[in-house]
């Protein structure tokens, strides 16, 4: 029987194919790891009461309980559920790529994550939002702290297929203007784009006073180019196609993809938000316990 | 650049194989659908002139692996060659060669002196004249450059770059030494005495002033009948009817060189049937001589004229020819072989041209050829290391795996 904590690994994930039960797991399994977790505490399912102390909102007076105990309790929770994040995930052609025939692509990935995500901000109360990007902003719902709204999310985040094309800064910039509540906002995508117009899209997102999480999500393979020989390596986006020895280009390869991550990760830093780089096979709680890191900065 | 084996070369079409093989491996690319090509074009164009150098290197690298061995195979000399190129100091009077097509002319022709001893007073049909219309017939199997000169013209200049001499007649030279010399550094002899002829041997010696080891053992002289000759020589030649050593044997003996055993000392070669010796081999330093026990006859004109004695003769040319090189341009394979050589370059460097009126200007003799085949060798396991070393630095197994960054904070 697979244990819980299982779940967390994409490739077991994976075997869920209904993205509200693959959701519930990966929570579920990054929950039961969390027992002796600094984040102990922040999920509704481990709320608590405490004493009122003067100077405590009387409006969180559990009176429910002060009627049966006679004592006076504050409900915790209540007073942590005022987030309002957005899962932005980057839906374009780049994204549906894996090296592995069969593999788990980017999008697959992002798309559990994201739901995971949602799943694990719903249960704490926080209203969610999405938005999914493309060559724009091609959906966006609201964000709402209710089931019905994971329902919504979870259904679209099933219905992408990664047809889209790339213009991530354009879908920032249209998400900064209709955004008008401060959040966090959670951007999943590869970033394959031209980095200098993506962190204007981020930081167009930062000045409307929103926080920011960027997850990275690369195949190994686009990391260390696991070719060998000659190859016809084309751009699944613009079709241009490159003749090469990958054997050759590999050292140079590998450097350049390590300095595009840090220079998002650099301009993304120098904004005040987080960025993790990822892979297909790194585990979803790597990114979970990042978002509980964040979310707990942030109050 | 000689070489022992010029046809090992053919080999050398092998070249087109590692050529082949670079062109198939670049046709044989994969294509792959692949997000980030952005970065492998870049990374592309910068490392392109390092990947094309690579593989230029390493394409040179294998060819020259190929050639190399080939060349190895083909057993190079350097500097043997030059005579080939010198112009002949005697006249020529005949080449085979100039009637063969070119593939056939590729090895190196054997040069051969006829050398008229007969003395100007025989009125006689000339001895020298068959023996050298002999070699313009077609039966020869290896291509001959024939030249002619006088007994007297024979010196040093005229016989540097000879390989076989047919000295026919018994008018003695001038100076002995050339010839002795000649045959001391791999040069060939074939004596062919005046009618009648006295023991061979006993009188190479007398006309040659050579002292031979066991000269006594024909010192009884030998007469033959000269209307027997012709069928005798030539059945005692091709076999089956001599008496002691079968013709198959001698022109073995003949081919492969004397053994070790016969080394100064006489070495029988034909007998009649009545047990006479019709053709006798001598090992004279590095060369050899061989005597015909019979001279020229009245019936020579039509002996000439046989089959036979073609065939004879150029069997006689053939066999006595130095292995790869003119005689004087070979390596001595003895102290005494070497310094005879540079006795007869002296000796050809001293001697005035114009002794020799119907010659040109003497030419410096070409250096020994130096045997190239270590070196390659070497070149061969230097162009093989590097091959490797190239190789394993661009195969995939010398990859790493490249870790995401590490999570920040």
């Amino acid at each position: 029987m697979i244990r819980p904590e299982h779940y967390l690994q994409p490739e077991v994930a994976r075997r869920v194919r209904r993205l509200d039960l693959r959701a519930k797991f990966i929570v579920e399994g990054f929950l039961a790891g969390l027992n002796d977790s600094p984040y102990h505490g922040l999920s509704q399912e481990f709320s608590e009461h405490r004493k009122y102390v003067p100077g405590d909102d009387p409006k969180w007076l559990d009176w429910t309980a002060w009627a049966k105990t006679d004592r006076l309790y504050v409900k915790t929770f209540q007073a942590e559920t005022n987030l309002s994040a957005y899962l932005l995930v980057d839906t374009s052609r780049s994204m549906a790529y894996a090296a592995q025939p069969g593999g788990m692509t980017k999008l697959e990935y992002a798309t559990a994550l994201a739901a995971a995500l949602g799943y694990l901000l719903v249960h704490q109360r926080d209203a969610v939002g999405l938005g999914l990007l493309g060559s724009d902003l091609h959906r966006f719902l609201r964000p709402h702290a209710s089931r019905r709204q994971l329902v919504r999310i979870l259904g679209e985040l099933a219905k992408v297929d990664g047809a889209g094309g790339t213009a991530l800064a354009a879908g920032l910039h249209a998400v900064a203007r209709r955004v008008k509540q401060r959040g966090l906002m959670i951007l999943v995508s590869d970033l394959v784009d031209e980095p200098e117009t993506v962190l204007e899209g981020l930081k167009h997102l930062v000045f409307r006073g929103h926080d920011l999480i960027v997850f990275q999500i690369l195949d190994a393979a686009e990391r260390n180019l696991d070719f060998g020989g000659p190859v016809v390596l084309e751009d699944p986006e613009t079709g241009h196609r490159v003749a090469t020895d990958a054997d050759h280009i590999r050292e140079t390869y590998t450097e350049r993809v390590r300095a595009f991550s840090e220079q998002y990760e650099r301009g993304i830093r120098e904004m005040g938000g987080d960025f993790v780089a990822m892979t297909t096979s790194t585990a979803f709680d790597k990114a979970l316990c990042r978002f509980l890191a964040e979310r707990k900065r942030r109050f | 650049m000689n070489f022992s084996d010029r046809a090992m070369l053919v080999a050398l079409v092998a070249l087109v194989i590692p050529l082949a093989i670079h062109l198939l491996y670049r046709r044989r690319a994969r294509h792959v659908v692949f997000p980030t090509a952005r970065f492998a074009e870049r990374a592309h164009q910068a490392s392109m002139g390092r990947m094309w150098v690579k593989r230029a290197v390493l394409l040179g690298l294998r060819m020259a692996v190929v050639g190399l061995l080939v060349l190895a195979l083909a057993g190079p000399r350097l500097g043997g060659g030059a005579l080939e190129q010198q112009p002949a100091s005697a006249s020529e009077v005949s080449s085979t060669s100039e009637t063969r097509p070119p593939a056939k002319a590729a090895p190196r022709p054997i040069r051969i002196l006829v050398v008229d001893g007969a003395g100007e007073a025989d009125a006689r049909v000339r001895s020298a004249d068959l023996v050298v219309a002999a070699f313009a017939g077609p039966e020869a199997t290896a291509p001959k450059q024939v030249a002619r000169c006088r007994a007297d013209e024979a010196g040093p200049a005229v016989l540097v770059e000879r390989d076989v001499v047919f000295w026919v007649g018994d008018q003695a030279p001038k100076d002995v030494r050339p010839l002795e010399e000649f045959t001391a550094c791999g040069g060939g002899l074939v004596w062919i005495p005046a009618d009648p002829a006295p023991a061979p041997e006993a009188a190479l010696a007398a006309f040659l002033g050579i002292r031979f080891d066991g000269t006594e053992a024909v010192a009884a002289g030998v007469t033959i009948d000269p209307a027997a000759y012709t069928s005798d020589l030539v059945a005692a030649f091709e076999g089956g009817t001599s008496g002691d050593l079968s013709a198959p044997v001698f022109r073995r003996r003949l081919l492969l060189g004397p053994s070790p055993a016969s080394h100064g000392r006489r070495a029988q070669g034909i007998r009649f049937r009545d047990g006479r010796e019709a053709i006798v081999e001598q090992q004279a330093g590095d060369g050899r001589i061989v005597a015909l026990a019979v001279g020229p006859a009245p019936c020579w004109g039509d002996l000439a004229g046989r089959s036979e004695f073609v065939v004879l003769m150029h069997s006689f040319a053939e066999a006595m020819r130095p292995v790869a090189q003119p005689a004087l341009a070979r390596p001595a394979a003895s102290p005494r072989g070497g310094q005879a050589r540079r006795g007869l370059t002296a000796i050809a460097a001293a001697e005035k041209p114009t002794a020799y009126p119907s010659t040109p200007a003497p030419v410096e003799p070409a250096p020994p050829g130096t045997d190239l085949t270590g070196w390659l060798v070497l070149a061969l396991a230097v162009a093989v290391a590097g091959e490797s070393v190239l190789a394993a630095l661009q195969s995939p197994t010398g990859r790493e795996a490249v870790e995401p960054p590490p999570e920040g904070r």
